[in-house]
């Protein structure tokens, strides 16, 4: 156990995990046909093995882990938008949000296996997922790369219209 | 960054469907049933026994009892030995 306090070990076990939910949630969503049945099964159960492992790691891990989860709040979202300081509150909404949504549309395949009457909420639930997925990507690229990219844009722009005040000035 | 975590998001899709199809085709073939399959019944839903062939309704094989394939060949072979001569005239 003692392995695991390791901040570096922590964060590798977290991309690990991030990566087996998005690769099993892509297979389960890609073969949700008939034809491909029992992949899209065993892909399902894949689903719901990793939210089970990320609650349990989440309510194991001592305070202050990266594999605590993250507890989204309205008062520190406020906090948050006034101050405009320390990690976007948007991450812990939206982490709790995939938790929830990905959560249900695996267990509620699970329980679809046994009961047919669960397969249409289970579909309506596994299509809100994915657009929460998509809502999570959209957000983290905006964060790490679009600001950037928009920063570079901008900067890009401005010089362009200096360019010809410069060259008035050189003269 | 966000590209190493797509490239490992890949990565474990290509890892888990492999899994899967995997377990897909032992499920399909019969490696992964608990028991043996109940024989059929008559309404169409005949179950699949380990070899994967269909089992017959109730264990018991009505073909070779009722006869009437057999009975429809034997038929047909009749048949034939009289259109044979005719096509041998005929030639």
């Amino acid at each position: 156990m003692g392995v695991f306090t390791s901040a570096k070990i922590q964060h590798a076990l977290l991309k690990g995990w991030h990566a087996w939910l998005a690769g099993s949630f892509l297979v389960a969503y890609v073969t949700a046909d008939e034809n491909t049945y029992a992949m899209h099964q065993f892909a399902g159960y894949a689903v719901l093995a990793a939210i089970v492992a990320r609650l349990a790691g989440g309510l194991l891990a001592p305070a202050g882990s990266p594999l605590r989860l993250a507890r989204p709040g309205l008062k520190e979202a406020l906090a948050w938008l006034t101050s405009r300081r320390g990690r976007h509150p948007l991450f812990a909404w939206f982490a709790a949000a995939l938790l929830l949504a990905v959560g249900l549309a695996a267990l509620s395949g699970a329980v679809a296996d046994s009961a047919a009457w669960m397969e249409h909420p289970h579909e309506a639930i596994s299509e809100a997922s994915l657009w929460v997925i998509l809502g999570h990507i959209a957000f983290v690229i905006w964060m790490y790369a679009g600001r950037k990219a928009l920063g570079r844009a901008a900067s890009w722009f401005a010089g362009m219209r200096l360019s010809p005040l410069a060259k008035d000035n050189a003269r | 960054m966000l590209g190493k975590m797509m490239v490992h998001g890949l990565v474990a899709a290509i890892l888990v469907g492999g899994a899967a199809a995997v377990y897909a085709q032992a499920k399909d073939s019969g490696h992964l049933s608990a028991a043996p399959a109940k024989a059929g019944t008559d309404d169409g839903t005949a179950a699949r026994s380990d070899n994967g062939y269909l089992s017959p309704p109730n264990g018991v094989r009505t073909d070779r009892d009722s006869r009437k394939h057999a009975a429809g060949t034997e038929r047909h072979a009749e048949g034939r030995e009289g259109q044979g001569k005719r096509h041998d005239h005929d030639d």
